[in-house]
């Protein structure tokens, strides 16, 4: 196989690992319940002085 | 550690519609809801992580406390006006979405809503009537959109985040697509956050979902009041 080819190749397939990582990551912390009770709201008047 | 979101409220460039009433009629308004289903309210706020506050304005705006507000078996009768249609769906996006806690789920089974393999049961005319069932409904609905969840699960923050923007919860997006559904003119311009602020949401949507982000978010609206004279309350 020519030399360019096969660096083409290895860099698209580290490119693909890259990105299957990335959203593997993207999925993990994703977590439905941490996102709904991790949040702490705050409401704020702007009329009432701090 | 929590990641801190703000409400600001009255926003700027939205006033109350004096139609609604003044702001001593609604205040009266949300000391009747609160006095009638405070308790539910509190413990619902905590259970699904939403203030008292909002719970109990969104109550205001959508039927001014009325337990049977829509009419006789309208598909959306009730304190918070959610549609039963689509009300399993959301209730096992939110099981299926890891979201539900046993809290919430050991109350909805006090209301023979169960999951068996992830589905639930249809939601009943007879099951909004029921005005702690009917809150539980509408904040776990809430909670998806402010999450940025739309049409049972779909969406979410990782995908597009609308319901929250720069730290600060987007309630006239919220309320857009709640009041006038995810796929509509003002549930579209909402979910693809057109526009930076609230005033500006309100000037370009349809009058009666204008009608409801100014009742909510405005100058002598719900969550005005609730926050500035009725903050005990809560």
């Amino acid at each position: 196989m020519n030399k360019y080819v096969k660096y083409t190749l290895i860099a698209l397939a580290g490119a693909g690992l890259i990105y299957g990582g990335y959203k593997l990551y993207q999925h993990l912390s994703n977590n439905g319940f941490q996102i709904k009770f991790g949040r702490k709201i705050k409401v704020v008047n702007q009329n009432i002085e701090e | 550690m929590a990641e801190v979101f703000k409400v600001v409220v009255p926003q700027s460039g939205l006033v109350s519609p004096s139609s609604w009433g003044s702001r001593a009629q609604i205040k009266k308004m949300l000391e009747t809801i609160m006095s009638k289903y405070g308790d539910s309210i509190k413990k619902i706020g905590k259970m699904t992580n939403i203030p008292p506050e909002i719970i109990a304005s969104f109550i205001a705006v959508e039927s001014g406390g009325k337990v049977d507000a829509g009419g006789a078996g309208h598909i959306t009768q009730g304190l918070m006006q959610w549609n039963r249609n689509f009300a399993a769906n959301f209730l096992e996006a939110e099981k299926r979405l890891g979201r539900l806690s046993k809290e919430e789920e050991d109350l909805l089974k006090t209301y023979g809503i169960t999951f068996n393999n992830g589905k639930t049961r249809a939601i009943t005319n007879a099951d909004q009537l029921k005005p702690e069932l009917n809150i539980l409904i509408g904040s776990i609905l809430l909670g998806q959109y402010i999450d940025s969840y739309f049409d049972g699960g779909k969406g979410g923050k990782n995908v597009k985040e609308w319901g929250t923007q720069d730290g600060n919860i987007r309630l006239d997006r919220i309320i857009a697509v709640y009041n006038a559904g995810a796929y509509g003119d003002a549930g579209k311009k909402a979910r693809n956050a057109t526009y930076s602020t609230a005033s500006e949401m309100a000037a370009n949507v349809n009058p009666i979902t204008r009608s409801y982000i100014q009742k909510m978010l405005g100058l002598n609206g719900a969550m005005d009041i609730m926050s500035n004279e009725l903050s005990n309350l809560v």
